[in-house]
């Protein structure tokens, strides 16, 4: 025995007792993992309140039409407006009108899409393209690792923001550089998440029993070493989506998203609405709050998928 | 050690080379590529026939780029399309005001994080626990600009407990040897300035050191929780040693390992967030420079910019693997 | 009264929404200065948790703790966190099992070994360093002057289980505990370790109370045994009379299972059937029924008390009892007996 901690003590009397059910042996790293993963994911409670936030985040960008009572581009109550003197909530407007003169709860709702989309395309964009390095360079090590690993490092070494901002200058500015800069940002932490996960199993004994089988090495690493890469990946992909979220607000709010004023984004409306904190404050936490909701939704299960995956934790 | 750091500071070059690469077929990758990206838009035919000539744009391109390194070694990214003030001369005004800045985010994180977080892990399970693993995972998700504004508008606005803007007072005549406003106030006796500045630092800094304020909180927790069971703090418990000596020595010293690479990694996103800070506090930083000169499409600025940051980020990592290093004696001698 | 007495102890961990967890159920132990008293038993036996329940290094919360443990007539588990405090590492030391994680990484040996002596004796650093640089001579520890600036991982594994002995011995403790102190260890180093601690006991009148799973070692050093099985002691005694006549059928097994070299290759070891997860639950009766063969249904009835077991004092002619905890003991063994 050599921890004290209570649960590990608890635990180790369990099965010493045989009272519980004796575990068996993992055999397979598949099925029964993952089973047993799901059970522990679906078992916390930060896993289903994640779970929760992100479903309602995806009807809401799914049914923004029928959810929304306005269009989001729809300025109609502009006479309402005075300059600094904003409608605030009322039965018609549940969050009021925006300097613009436009329905603010209509633009969170459609805001919904522009975010998950952004997340969407820029995780998988990035997550490609970062894994598929980090293939290269687990699968042929060598100077392609060596290669793969420098120009990962040159990522890292310019801070992320600076380099979507450089990206966006490239590109100029619009919802397509939002999703490259973000993506770009994300490709290193894919690559070097795949890089290690690849040499580590590598190294392991069931790929050194493949091996000594006499198996290919293309058929080990498709049927054995990237299906077992598989969920880190997954995981680390729901982690970045709440981190391009957020990201991707911080980028419209130095201007970089679409050059279209009326295009309803979380990002843009918070950058809209600081100016009217005082004398509005809705204006600005409704979009913070979402922002702060989605990305809340992504990290807690993200967080419990790793706990769930991770052997480490199971204390 | 000095082997050590000498052997990192040469893993770095690559890096660098690579870097300049990348700053160079960025700047050729811009719009209208570089003659019309480094110039003004008013520029006079002949203004931009030096620019290619300073660039030696007639030359092969492997020529152009030894030119170019030439530059960047002498620190000479040109001139800033907006000030029309030497890069380099901006650079001086600019970095030492970010730096103070960041340091100050980080100083505020550690502080209060490590302690939090040690809190949390002695604590492991209960309400407070429960507390300071919520709120720093809602501090991870806010967006840094919108707790910037949040906080300007509580403590400065509403309340105006602090200023709202700017690195010091107008009325505050006073000269800056440094560029460190602190640190200038004290050089030259001028305490008051020094408070000042500080005043002008805090809500900048926290809004800018709440992200990895969060980040550490959990970091030090689940290095503590790590810690606490390992067999060598079971040998100190039974050496009878005080509680203290148990937690500094035994626990934290240990704990501090992990800290240190998540807090060096915390670094980086510490730079991108002073970007946002600075722009909400309108604090004459790198970033808020850097995000002006993006909107006025000044290349120069954002090239030299650029490159001198991710120069510090690979400094600061350096720095932060040494101070690894001194931690961890294993380490040192593994290396 | 020996220096060392514990009176029915028993430990369970709580567990949220289930039944807690019994450790140690009614264990009665004496140690005494200059004598060894192996505790026996499979991992999860409940013998490291008494050890730490002897040092008060049990976790707090979650963990309950009846029963009595007298160290030189104080009752342990009345004294407060900090009266134990300086206890430990004074009074009583621990050696642990494995060296190669028990010292801290990052503090350098000399001041590990030092802090005991600053804490426990007031040494100043200098005198404390002195201390230790003969300590470490002791153990048997070349050229210690030099080890005590170096860091763990530039040692051994022996060197570190040496610098453990030595952290344990700093403040010339009356009672030591060591929880598998060889296990981790290869063989040649294993003997050292031992002899060092023989030689503790023989020459400093220490109490040492050896925790083990590894009959051969309460051989070569304890004198008085007590095996345990599954929070419970099933047989105590003198070490001769235990290996002359193992009655509890599960010691009986734990000695049948030990290879010898006078027996041939190629007769089979004797494994206990089953293994340490196949038990009656606590009140059912004897843990061991179901592993037992000589088992009837009486054993499943109930918990049989420790008793005598009729072989006192065989072996050294000691007044000590020769307790068991069994309904159907084993015979005198039909072979040679096997003493030491």
């Amino acid at each position: 025995m050599t921890t004290v901690s209570p649960a590990a003590m608890a635990s180790a009397q369990t099965d010493g007792n045989g009272s519980q059910m004796s575990e068996r042996p993992r055999t397979r790293i598949g099925g029964g993992l993952w089973r047993q993963a799901l059970y522990r994911v679906l078992r916390s409670k930060s896993a289903i309140l994640g779970l929760a936030l992100i479903t309602a985040f995806i009807a809401v960008a799914v049914f923004a039409p029928w959810i929304a009572p306005f269009r989001p581009g729809d300025n109609s109550w502009l006479d309402q407006v005075r300059p600094g003197q904003y409608p605030g909530p009322s039965a018609e407007h549940w969050l009021g009108i925006d300097p613009q003169g436009r329905d603010v709860f209509s633009r969170l709702v459609y805001g919904t899409r522009q975010s998950l989309l952004i997340g969407v395309v820029s995780v998988l964009l990035g997550g490609s393209v970062g894994v598929t390095l980090g293939i290269l360079a687990g699968a042929f090590g060598g100077w392609v690792d060596a290669i793969v690993m420098r120009i990962v490092d040159i990522m890292l070494a310019v801070p992320s923001l600076l380099m979507a901002i450089a990206v966006a200058a490239v590109l100029g500015p619009s919802l397509t550089s939002v999703m490259v800069a973000i993506a770009v940002t994300s490709v290193p932490i894919f690559a070097r998440l795949l890089r290690g996960q690849m040499l580590g199993q590598r190294a392991s004994d069931y790929v050194l029993a493949a091996r000594a089988a006499g198996l290919r090495r293309s058929t080990i690493i498709f049927s054995h070493v990237l299906p077992n890469s598989v969920t880190p990946v997954l995981v680390q992909g729901t982690l970045y989506l709440s981190i391009a979220i957020i990201d991707a607000a911080g980028l419209a709010f130095l201007g970089l998203s679409s050059p279209d004023p009326s295009t309803p984004e979380w990002g843009r409306m918070l950058t809209d609405a600081q100016d009217a904190l005082a004398t509005a404050p809705l204006l600005a936490m409704a979009p913070g709050a979402a922002i702060v909701l989605a990305a809340l939704g992504f990290t807690l299960l993200g967080e419990q998928m790793r706990e769930a995956l991770d052997p480490k934790y199971h204390r | 050690m000095g082997r050590f750091a000498a052997r990192r500071l040469f893993q770095a070059v690559p890096i660098l080379i690579g870097l300049s690469v990348l700053m160079f077929a960025w700047v050729r990758a811009l719009p209208g590529g570089p003659e019309q990206a480094l110039v003004p838009q008013d520029a006079s035919a002949a203004e931009v026939e030096q620019v290619r000539e300073s660039l030696g744009l007639n030359r092969p391109i492997w020529m152009q780029y030894l030119a170019y390194l030439g530059q960047v070694i002498r620190f000479d990214f040109g001139t800033s399309l907006m000030s029309r003030q030497p890069v380099r001369a901006e650079m001086l005004d600019r970095f030492p005001a970010s730096i103070e800045l960041g340091v100050s985010a980080m100083l505020f994180a550690l502080l209060v994080g490590v302690p939090l977080g040690y809190l949390a892990a002695k604590h492991y399970g209960s309400a407070l626990d429960h507390a300071f693993v919520t709120s720093s995972l809602i501090g991870i998700t806010i967006p840094v600009f919108f707790m910037a504004y949040l906080l300007k508008f509580v403590f400065a606005v509403q309340l105006g407990w602090l200023p709202t803007t700017g690195r010091s007072s107008i009325r505050m005549a006073t000269e800056h040897p440094t560029g460190f406003y602190v640190l200038d106030g004290i050089v030259t006796g001028n305490l008051m300035a020094s408070w000042d500045a500080i005043q002008h630092l805090i809500l900048p800094a926290i809004a800018l050191g709440s992200i990895p304020l969060a980040v550490i909180v959990r970091i030090t927790r689940a290095a503590v929780l790590d810690v606490m069971n390992e067999d060598y703090v079971r040998t100190a418990e039974a050496k009878g040693l005080l509680k203290r000596t148990v937690s500094i020595r035994h626990i934290m010293r240990n704990a501090l390992i992990p800290l240190v690479t998540v807090a060096g990694l915390q670094l980086g996103l510490l730079m991108s967030g002073t970007v946002l800070t600075e722009t909400v506090f309108a604090f004459s930083g790198v970033g808020s420079f850097v995000a002006g000169a993006l909107f006025a499409r000044d290349y120069p600025t954002i090239q030299g910019f650029v490159v001198v940051i991710a120069l510090m980020y690979i400094l600061v990592n350096l720095l932060v693997d040494i101070t690894y290093a001194l931690i961890d004696p294993r380490v040192r001698s593994a290396q | 009264m020996a220096l060392l007495e514990i009176r029915d102890l028993r430990i369970s961990f709580m567990r949220r929404g289930r039944p807690p967890v019994r450790a140690v159920d009614g264990l009665d132990l004496d140690v005494d200065g200059g004598q060894t008293v192996g505790l026996v038993g499979e991992s999860g036996c409940g013998k490291s948790i008494t050890s730490l329940s002897v040092l008060g290094l049990l976790p707090k919360r979650g963990v309950e703790v009846s029963g009595s443990i007298r160290y030189d007539g104080i009752e342990l588990l009345s004294l407060n966190d900090d009266a134990r405090r300086s206890i430990r590492g004074r009074e009583i030391s621990m050696i642990f099992q494995d060296p190669m994680t028990s010292l801290n990484p990052v503090v350098r040996i000399g001041v590990q070994i030092t802090e005991p002596l600053r804490r426990h004796k007031g040494m100043t650093k200098g005198a404390a360093m002195d201390a230790a640089e003969r300590l470490l001579r002791r153990v048997g520890i070349p050229a210690p002057r030099q080890r005590l600036g170096e860091f763990p991982h530039q040692l051994s594994g022996g060197m570190r289980q040496r610098v453990l002995i030595a952290i344990a011995l700093a403040c010339g403790p009356r009672m030591l505990i060591a929880d598998e102190p060889t296990t981790a260890l290869d063989v040649t180093v294993q003997a050292q370790i031992l002899d060092l601690l023989k030689e503790q006991v023989v020459e400093s009148g220490t109490a040492l109370m050896m925790i083990t799973h590894d009959m051969g070692v309460v051989a070569e050093l304890c004198d008085h045994v007590t095996v345990m099985y599954a929070g419970r002691a099933v047989e105590a005694g003198n070490v001769r009379d235990l290996f002359a006549h193992p009655t509890h059928r599960y010691t009986a097994g734990l000695l049948a299972a030990m290879p010898r070299l006078e027996t041939p290759r190629d007769a089979p070891l004797n494994p206990i059937p089953g293994s340490a997860d196949q038990k009656l639950p606590w009140d059912d009766g004897c843990a061991f029924m179901p592993r037992c063969a000589a088992a009837t249904a009486a054993c499943g009835r109930g918990l049989p008390p420790m008793q005598s077991t009729g072989w006192n004092a065989v072996g050294g002619g000691l007044d000590e009892e020769h307790l068991h905890r069994c309904l159907n003991p084993a015979p005198a063994l039909a072979k040679k007996a096997m003493t030491p």
